[in-house]
Parts: C-alpha cells; structure tokens; sequence
C-alpha cells in the first residue's frame, strides 16, 4: 500500500502540463537520437546537461532519463529497417527483426518491438518501485567505511564495461578519478593540480568533462568515418500495418516475460544496463527455443526476448543510481552528473530527502513508456527521414551545442577551451583503443571515493585494516577481489592445460 | 603505442607534482593521498597496455581507416574557435565554424553552407540569447 501511496505522489508531480510536456520531449528526442547511428543517448544526454539546468530538478531527471529509455526503442527502428543499429543495445535486434521486415513483416517487427518495450518497461518500472526503498533501506546503514569498500566494488566493477581489455578500462579508471582531484581539496582547502589558473581551483565540471569526451570526440569520430547512405526498406504505414498477427503474438508473450525478468536483473548490476541485457536474453530465446533452426532468419522470439531486456535493463540501472549513488553505466554516469549540478547527492537518502523527485522518476517511466508507444509507433516514417540528414551538418551543429551550451554553464570561456580539450583527449584515447565511458564513470565517483576513504582512514586511526573489521565492508573487499581475481585464475588455469 | 605512452608520461608528472601535496599527516590521510595512488596506478596500468600492446604486436584497436584530412580540419577549427570567440564574438565565430568546416571538410556548396550557418547562429541566439538569457560573449571590436 505504501508503494501504492509513493506512486500517486510521484504521478501527482509528473502529471502537470510542464513535466508531460518535458517527458514527451524527452522520449521524442531519445527516439530520434536512437534512430541515428553515432550519435549515441550519452552524447546527447552530455549535449543537453546545461538545457538542464534551467528545469526544475524533476523536470531535468525526466527529460534525460526519457532521452535514455527512448534512444532504446530508437535504436530498434534502423536495426529493423535498415540492419544498423542506432543504439548498441539494438545490435542484436539486427539479426533476426531485419530478417522479419525482409519477410514482409517490417510492420510486425516494429509492433513486437514497441509493444515488448512497452511491457517490458512497464514490469521494470513495478520492479524499481518495489525494490528501490527497500536497496535504499539497506544502503542507509552503511558508515563511510562500507561506503569506500562499495564504491571500490563500482570502480572495479566498471572495468567490465569497458569495450577494450580490462587493463585499458582501468587505465581510464585511474585517469578519471586523477582528473577528479583536479581543484581545491574539500577537506584541507589546499588546491591540488590548479597551475595558477583560476577557473582550475573549482576543478573540472561532470558536463564539460562529459560533453568533451562523449559530444565533440564523437564529432571527430564521425568526421573520420566514410559513410554511404543507408538504404531503407519500406517501412509500414498506418498502425493496421504494425500489430503482429494472432501467432506472432504467442510466439512473443513468453520472450517478453524472461526478457523483462533478465533486463531488470542485469540492469541492476554495474557494467549491467541494456546492451548485456539484450546479449544475454538472445542466447538464451536460442538455447531455449523448438525453432533454433529459424534464428538468424527472422525467429519472433530472437526480436520480442532481447527487445523486452534491452528496456528493462535500462529501466533497471536506476536502481543503483537512485539507491546507492553508483552509476551502472555511462548515461547514468552522466544522469548522476546532472543530479549533482541541482544540488542533489543520489544515495540511499535520496528517498527519504527528496520523495517527490524519486517516486516523480519512476512514475515518469510509466507516462514515458505508454508515450513511446502511443506516439512513436504513428511517426516511424518522420524517425526514418532522420537519416537523410547528412552527417556534416548534424557534426557541426553538435560543435555548436557543444561549444554554448559549455559556455552557459558558468558563463566561462574556460570551461569552452576545457571541453574542447577533452573532446581532443577522447579522440585520442579512442584512436589508442581506450574506452572513455570508465573515466567518466570513475571521474563522477572518485570526489565520493575519496571523501569516504579519508573519512574512513580517519575513524580507523589511519590503519587501512578498518575496511576489514566491518563485515559488510569485508563482505565488498571479498566480492571485489573475486572479480579482480577469478579470471586471471580461470586464464592461467587454461593456459596450464 | 602514443596513446599508452602519453599516459605513463602524464602519470609520472601527476606522481610527481602529487608528492608535493600532503599525503599523509598527523595519522591522517591528506590532499595527495588520491591523487598520488591514481598517478601511480594510472602508471602501473598504462605500462601493462604497452606490453598488451607489444605482446599482441597489434594496431590501435579503434585503427580502421579514417579521413584523417577531415579530423585535422575539425581539430584545427576546434582548436582555433576560443581565440576566434575572443575576437569576433562567439555566435559570429561559431557562424563563421560552422560556414568554413561545411564547405573545407565537409565539401558542402556555398549556397548549403551559408544557410547552415545562419540558420544555426540564428536559432542559438533565439534559445541561448532571448529564451535562456545567457550572455554570450561578444566581440572586441563592439
């Protein structure tokens, strides 16, 4: 009954004309974004960070996270349509949702896809609801002891979210949480890597850093990528043509359910989220199915199961944020930034400090969600024109978006010249084969990182071992040792053999 | 290889200049604790990337072909726009940004990239300007 309760107030705060209006273009914007190959949700979501600011703080969390969820059914239009992904999460979808629509059943993909999102959403969403307070219950009875020992457990976690090897993602961890020590030390008041340059003592802004590294090296990215034009297959007009028939439907049912139910579970693990999620279900409709023969060629179950999981699970890596104060993975990374600059610290007293804009979220996940079907479905033909814009123009509009939006955040012409360093040393890193989504992630945690590891040293009267007198401290120390440690033994194991 | 190497010199000089901070004092841990374990980790973890590297005898992982004449002209306009931003404005110089990438790099025609332009200075400086009231900077000669 209590959830009951929290969900009318959250409704009570989203349903008002202003947060609609800021969902819709939230998810509209999410969806076009998914729709384009390149530009991902994380750039986009880096892009509009100073928009932000200028919103009440629900209405912020609402238009980025509606960009987040509405970049995963944006992604599924082009994956059907025209075999690339807008999204990495939609990779899979590829695979057997072009085969449907080279079958005729473009329409019918489309409808399996929405619809699965939709379901898929709407359970997460229920899931987050139940479980959310009770995380939250949990993380509050952690001291700045347990707290370093988890958010050591992130940052080593995070290493597996990197795309290249684990050692490179944690070259960037250790950049990131470097570069987070740039500025004046909040406890001592000493300045630390500050060059005599002024702007420097505030360190480097969550959105400078992001925009640097997600929004401009994207756009040198681009510029250094040959693209044709994609060719499209005749997508469906009117929704008579997007509803499955009577057998599609059953197919779909039951890959939606697991879908969601695997989603919502990867999603809840850092390095977790969308793209895992989709992997995972994929492999297991396969496993699982009578009609292997038919994945790979078009299998219903290939498109609704990873579909369903990819929703879930980026419905699901709220969880940690909203929770626990870790982001599960870049866009919450940037999520969480956006967070910080209106003055809220995500954790486990978000829930008790600032109810209406938790329960606000996750409400707005339903109203979201019921959008993105009602509304996208009838305006695939608009998403699909996407694409012929050609990428030059949207290149250099982003540097412009890019180089005001910076600007306005502090009225500072340093922070332009700070994130166009950053954009350069993104390209860079990516050139090298450096994954830049761990340094954004350790850069967002390492100022928490540091302040409950000294304040930890501090209750432990400088003995490090205080991080194994606490059993739950313990209990994280083991498990991060463990996942530093089993693989390196399962390696060397099979070397042996 | 310049990737990796860039970064163990980065880290030697964060290790360096983070000594200098105090790292620990009065049984407490101080300002140069993190910042020296994150140089000397960043240093660990860059020279396993180059021995990866060399082990694997491999190009950038990220290496396909790219059109490195279109990412200089970015780099380059990048590089150029804070100085322009000092002198001409910054709606002017990102007008003039967006004119000279869309016919240099991008090749677009003449007629294309002057509407780009305006039309991209004109709605910034309708969102930014009149609907944000952010007040961007202008030029030194106005």
């Amino acid at each position: 009954m209590e959830v009951l309760s929290n969900l009318a107030l959250g409704f009570g705060e989203v349903l008002t004309p202003v947060n609609l209006l800021v969902a819709f273009v939230g998810v509209f914007v999410g969806t076009a974004v998914g729709v384009l190959p390149g530009l991902g949700p994380t750039a986009t979501i880096s892009l509009l960070l100073p928009i932000s600011v200028y919103l009440d703080r629900t209405s912020a969390i609402i238009l980025l996270s509606g960009i987040y969820y509405g970049a995963m059914y944006g992604g599924s239009i082009t994956s059907i349509l025209i075999k690339i992904p807008g999204e990495a999460a939609s990779v899979i979808t590829c695979i057997d949702g072009y085969q449907m629509a080279r079958k005729g059943r473009a329409g019918a993909a489309l409808g399996i896809s929405a619809i699965g999102s939709f379901v898929a959403g709407i359970l997460a969403t229920i899931g987050i609801a139940c479980v959310g307070p009770e995380v939250a219950g949990v993380a509050l009875a952690l001291g700045p002891v347990e707290k370093t020992a988890m958010l050591a457990l992130g940052l080593i976690l995070i290493m597996g979210i990197g795309e290249g090897s684990k050692i490179r993602a944690a070259a960037m961890i250790t950049l990131g949480l470097l570069l987070g020590t740039f500025g004046i030390d909040a406890v001592s008041g000493e300045e630390r890597f500050v060059f005599d340059v002024p702007p420097m003592r505030d360190g480097f802004g969550i959105p400078i850093v992001a925009m640097g590294l997600f929004g401009l090296s994207e756009v040198l990215a681009m510029a250094g990528q040959k693209q044709a034009a994609p060719e499209t297959l005749n997508y469906p007009r009117g929704i008579r043509h997007l509803l499955p028939n009577r057998e599609e439907t059953r197919r779909s049912v039951a890959p939606v359910l697991r879908g969601s139910v695997i989603g919502f579970l990867l999603g809840l693990l850092p390095g977790g989220g969308a793209m895992l999620s989709s992997f995972v279900s994929y492999l297991i409709e396969k496993k699982i199915s009578r009609r292997k023969e038919e994945f790979g060629h078009g299998a219903v179950e290939g498109l609704a199961g990873p579909e369903a999981a990819n929703n879930a699970g980026a419905q699901a890596s709220f969880i940690p944020l909203l929770c626990l104060g870790i982001p599960a993975n870049a866009v919450i990374g940037v999520i969480m930034g956006a967070l910080l600059i209106q003055g809220i610290t995500p954790g486990p007293r978000l829930i008790v400090e600032h109810p209406a804009l938790f329960w606000g979220v996750i409400a707005s996940m339903f109203v979201g969600n019921l959008m993105l079907v009602v509304l996208n479905i009838p305006l695939v033909g608009l998403f699909v024109s996407l694409l012929r814009v050609p990428q030059g123009i949207m290149s250099v509009l982003i540097v412009v978006f890019c180089v005001i939006g910076a600007f306005s955040l502090n009225n500072s012409l340093f922070d332009v010249g700070a994130m166009i360093g950053f954009g350069l040393l993104g390209y860079g890193l990516r050139r090298s084969g450096f994954d830049v989504a761990p340094l954004l992630l350790a850069f967002v945690l390492g100022p928490m990182f540091e302040q409950s590891l000294r304040q930890g040293l501090i209750i432990g009267y400088g003995d490090p071992m205080v991080f194994l007198r606490s059993p739950i401290s313990a209990g994280f120390v083991a498990v991060a040792l463990l996942v530093l440690l089993v693989p390196q033994a399962i390696r060397i194991a099979r070397g042996a053999k | 290889m310049l990737g990796p190497l860039a970064l163990a010199a980065a880290s030697i000089a964060a290790l360096s200049i983070g000594q200098s901070y105090e790292v620990w004092s009065f049984g407490a841990p101080g300002a140069g604790l993190l910042p020296c374990i994150a140089a000397a980790l960043l240093l660990v973890t860059s020279l396993l990337t180059l021995r990866e590297r060399a082990a694997a005898d491999a190009e950038p992982v990220a290496g396909n072909k790219v059109s490195s004449r279109k990412v200089v002209g970015y780099g380059v306009g990048l590089l150029l726009l804070p100085p322009a931003i000092l002198v001409l404005g910054m709606l002017p110089a990102l007008g003039l940004f967006v004119l000279v990438l869309l016919r240099a790099a991008e090749g677009a025609r003449w007629r294309m990239a002057i509407a780009v332009a305006v039309t991209s200075t004109a709605l910034s400086w309708l969102l930014f300007v009149r609907l944000l009231r952010v007040p961007l900077p202008g030029s030194v000669f106005w």
